[in-house]
């Protein structure tokens, strides 16, 4: 009986590992070396990931810690509890390992950029989309891959600032039938008004070019208010989702909805809230994934937030349902994201807290940072950018080995 | 050719299917497990072939066939056990996987590869597809002189382009098992 495994067997074995060991075993042989970097492994590999229930996508979790003069990203299992912050006391010595209560169940990525402030757009299909900054319209933006410790910054888009005041609306996303990831920018200028719709180009990592897109778009702001500015877009079924408010115009009456944009076809679509929500006024609506569902939050004038609401069936606005209150108390500014526990992170005066939904006790976590850049998403391991060339972001070197 | 102690004869109300390991031992198996290995049904599937007819397989060695066999035999009675009852349907996956778990638990790791060889072969994607993660685990912390030995591989690395590659990315060599 032959030793040697059949090619077919081998590339079974590998598209199961984790990233860490395939990195590793590229030094095996010429052929693994070749293996390993192809596209076909890579793209097996990552439709593993991200079908396999056996590798559930971990809980990426960011914000700046002024404190520390730090950009924080952690990897989390989702299955635990959110962990608290150990070193509690101002001016105490920073221990990494111990920083959360639960060393082993955590990872610290090495932020891709350590000079800038960075924000999370959102992170899907193995790679994470941030921007340089928040609100300031730098038009500075990274794609990077934690597993593989690499970055590329994206070129400036076409669509500039000028003395113009503009607003711009964000979404990352994976377009499945064309392997191809995609950053989608919208630009709304403040001086014409609220009914033009907006100019919107798109950045796709195989062309490495921003094009616009000229797909009509729907003639009303995304998200205006202040709080949903921090909803990061949601990237489900192929399609990035923010709320908008379709204004009271020509007849048509004031709604809530849901505005989507596939990555594939590149085209807008609309999605209806829940029925009793849709034509309520002065509501802000937070926009997230629960459990893999699409969920909101709507929140009114007072501080205070109502209920969660969850998409059971993607794309049927009948089949939205009233999960739980959020009953908080007054004080907290927003909520970040929901675990799979089913704990609710919000901040209150620059700190994080938890809340659990059935007990209505909320938990100090004692983890401050400042408010805009609480970020929560999901990331899935995988190799994308690993055949890339190096495009030093923000021209500081990248941040592959050695950093 | 008698039948393995682990393969006893089924009822004669089933129709069976004889199979051949290499060195000529016959396996006899319930119709609906030999369908189990796809190599198996597509002989079948051919006009003409009767299942009278014994199947030669003769890349698989008689101690991998009866393991296959044994396991095959399980995982259909798991899969007839679940339905559209949710609480069914996670019990026989807990089930198949405490019975994945309890086939690769023992085996060395020649013993795998050699089911490895015989499931790719047989072409049986579920039993391939556990065996395979179970060789990931096994191999993941381990170092590349390991693998080497593990796959029988050949360095052709020149000694500049081996040093090259590691440094590329030194930080996955943190956390390797001794080997």
């Amino acid at each position: 009986m032959s030793d040697y495994l059949p090619d077919e067997a081998i590339i079974e074995i590998l598209t199961r590992l984790p990233v860490k060991s395939l990195i590793k075993f590229r030094c095996v042989s010429k052929t693994w070396r070749s293996l390993i970097s192809s596209p076909f492994l890579i793209a097996n590999h990552l439709n593993l990931a991200l079908s396999d229930p056996q590798y559930p996508p971990y809980l990426l979790f960011h914000y700046s810690d002024d404190l520390h003069q730090k950009q924080r990203f952690t990897l989390h299992s989702p299955d635990d509890p959110f962990p608290q912050n150990q070193s509690r006391e101002e001016g105490e010595e920073e221990d990494e390992k111990g920083f959360f209560d639960y060393p082993s169940g955590f990872i610290e990525l090495h932020s891709p950029l350590e000079s800038t402030k960075l924000s999370l757009v959102n992170s899907c299909a193995g790679l994470v989309c941030l921007a340089c900054g928040f609100l300031e319209l730098k038009n500075s933006f990274i794609f990077w891959n934690p597993s593989i410790r690499k970055a590329i910054s994206v070129p400036e888009p076409n669509i500039g600032l000028k003395s113009d005041p503009l607003l711009h609306y964000l979404g990352f996303g994976y377009d499945s039938k064309n392997d191809d990831y995609k950053l989608v920018r919208l630009v709304y200028s403040l001086r014409y008004g609220w009914y033009l719709p907006p100019l919107v180009e798109i950045y796709t990592l195989r062309t490495g070019e921003w094009r616009s897109v000229t797909a009509p778009a729907p003639p009303y702001f995304i998200s205006l208010s202040y709080l949903s500015n921090f909803s990061l877009p949601v990237f489900l079924n192929g399609k990035v989702h923010w709320f908008a408010v379709t204004p009271q115009h020509q007849g048509a009456i004031r709604r809530n909805v849901i505005v989507t944009f596939g990555m594939e076809d590149e085209a807008f679509g609309e999605m209806g809230m829940p029925k009793s929500l849709e034509g309520v006024d002065n509501l802000d609506f937070f926009v997230t994934l629960v459990d893999g569902l699409l969920a909101v939050l709507p929140r009114g004038c007072a501080t205070e937030f109502h209920s969660l609401w969850v998409m059971k069936k993607y794309g049927v606005p009948e089949s939205w349902t009233k999960m739980f209150h959020i009953e908080t108390g007054e004080g907290f500014e927003r909520v970040i994201g929901f675990t799979k526990n089913g704990e609710v992170l919000l901040t209150k005066d620059e700190k994080m807290f938890s809340y659990e939904p059935s007990s209505q006790r909320t938990l100090d976590l004692h983890i401050s940072g400042e408010i805009v850049f609480f970020a929560l998403d999901t990331y899935v391991e995988s190799f994308v950018l690993l055949n890339v060339a190096d495009g030093d972001p923000g021209r500081q070197g990248n941040s592959s080995a050695g950093s | 050719m008698a039948n393995n102690g682990e393969n006893p004869s089924p009822d004669v109300g089933g129709k069976t299917v004889k199979l051949k390991a290499d060195d000529g031992e016959i396996f006899e198996v319930e119709e609906a497990v030999a369908m189990e290995l796809q190599t198996v049904k597509s002989f079948f599937d051919d006009d003409g072939v009767s299942y009278d007819t014994v199947v030669p397989l003769l890349n698989v060695s008689s101690t991998a066939l009866a393991k296959v066999i044994q396991y095959c035999r399980r995982a259909v009675e798991l899969r007839a056990k679940s339905g559209d009852d949710e609480g069914a349907n996670e019990k026989a996956r807990e089930e198949r996987e405490g019975l994945e778990a309890e086939l690769v638990r023992e085996e060395s790791d020649e013993g795998i590869k050699e089911l490895i060889l015989a499931a790719n072969y047989l072409n049986i994607k579920d039993m391939l597809s556990f065996l395979c993660r179970a060789v990931g685990d096994r191999i993941k912390n381990k170092s590349v002189e390991y693998v080497r030995r593990f796959f029988v591989l050949e360095n052709d690395f020149s000694p500049e382009e081996e040093e090259r590659t590691r440094n590329e990315v030194a930080w996955a060599f943190e956390g390797v098992d001794a080997d």
